[in-house]
Parts: C-alpha cells; sequence; structure tokens
C-alpha cells in the first residue's frame, strides 16, 4: 500500500510491516498505526511515521548505540500487553524517541519513555519507566556525532 | 472531580481491585499507598505529561532536519 510521509514524501510499504500501536504513543492516542523507515544517509537514524497522519513522523534511534550503558526495567505487565513474555523476551526491539535541535549535538533522546516492539507480531507500546533516573531529555553524546 | 476527606490511615477503594491509603502527612507531603492489579500503570502526573509534551516537541521539526543526518 501507499502512504505519505513526512520527509519522503509518497512511499509503498508492506502490510506486513505495519505496527500497530493498540494504544497510540503518548500524546497521540489516534496514531495506531505506524511504519519504520530508514534513514538513507545514516544507519544511527530512522523514523516512526503514522501511516495515517503525514505530519506524525519521530525520530528514533536504538539508545545503545548512543548510550552504552542505558539500563531499563521494563514492567513485565507492561510486556504483556505487546504479548512479550519470558520465553519471547528476545523478539523485540527497543527504541528512544529524539527531539532534534539544530544541530544532532543538540538534540536530545527521550530515555524514561522507550518504545517497544514485539517483532513478531509487529505490535508496540510506549512505555514509561519512572522507576529509573532517566529524564525525556538526554543530550546524543556519541563520538560519530561530530561538529 | 469527586472530592473526600481522608485521614491518615484512611483508604479509598476505586472499582473492585484498586485502592489507595493515605499512609503518613507530614510537613505538606502526604505518602500515599496503592494496591492496584499488575497491569495498572500508575505513574507521576507530571513525569506523564511531561512525556506527551516531549513527543509533541520531537515531531515539530522541519522537513530540513534530513540534511542533519548525512555523515560525511
Amino acid at each position: 500500500m501507499k502512504i505519505n510521509t513526512k520527509y519522503f514524501g509518497e512511499m509503498e510499504v508492506i502490510e506486513d510491516e505495519i505496527i500497530e500501536f493498540k494504544s497510540g504513543l503518548l500524546g497521540f492516542m489516534d496514531s495506531k498505526k505506524f511504519v519504520i523507515i530508514n534513514m538513507p544517509d545514516n544507519p544511527h537514524f530512522k523514523f516512526l511515521q503514522d501511516i495515517n497522519n503525514t505530519y506524525v513522523s519521530f525520530v528514533i534511534i536504538n539508545p545503545w548505540d548512543f548510550f552504552s550503558d542505558y539500563d531499563v526495567d521494563l514492567a513485565d505487565a507492561e510486556l504483556e500487553k505487546i504479548n512479550i513474555n519470558q520465553s519471547n523476551c528476545d523478539k523485540i526491539s527497543v527504541y528512544v524517541v529524539v527531539t532534534m535541535g539544530k544541530t544532532l549535538k543538540e538534540s536530545s533522546a527521550n530515555l524514561i519513555a522507550p518504545v517497544v516492539i514485539n517483532n513478531t507480531e509487529q505490535l508496540g507500546k510506549q512505555l514509561i519507566v519512572d522507576n529509573s533516573n532517566y529524564t525525556t531529555k538526554h543530550l546524543l553524546i556519541s563520538e560519530w556525532v561530530g561538529d | 472531580m469527586l472530592i473526600l476527606n481522608r485521614k491518615e490511615g484512611e483508604s479509598i477503594i476505586i472499582g473492585d481491585n484498586v485502592e489507595i491509603r493515605i499512609l503518613e502527612v507530614q510537613d505538606g507531603k502526604i505518602k500515599i499507598g496503592i494496591d492496584a492489579p499488575k497491569e495498572v500503570s500508575i505513574l507521576r502526573k507530571e513525569v506523564y505529561d511531561s512525556v506527551i509534551e516531549e513527543n509533541k516537541n520531537a515531531i515539530t521539526n522541519d522537513t530540513d532536519i534530513l540534511k542533519l543526518f548525512s555523515q560525511k
């Protein structure tokens, strides 16, 4: 099917790639279906694009690419909402949302609210890890960010 | 909004399985204990609100952000 993306215009996506967020993302309760789009020139960044609302497109990263000691305790009860339990907990992807600044160095990652995806069933959920020391704003600090 | 008066040690029951107990009141701070099923997420509202605000910040980009990502 064809979708309209915020940054790349019209794109063809495969239905199997659509990820369902049953309760939306926080503040975006109506955004329930997304696809992940790779950044053409940079393997470290992706977009989480709402397939029905062009404007809703988040920059996401693998948190460990930038914050190698990132350590969060994802609540079992929350993971169960996307059908993740002890037997299939290796089938998840974890991303965090980036708020872009004028440069990458001024951009920050929201480490308190990771986006977790069940890769087998294409189900996603944004969790809040309130039992952590993380906040919504951590500057991207990896070496390659450069100037 | 429903408003109830509670004293230290007293509780409120919400639905069949959520209990909120006032554990301690001291110096303008209230310590609250909550018993709820594990699937009920419990968050401090300011944290919840901050995530919503940051999500909204995160999509207010110009479309020219793409140039920030090119690795030269």
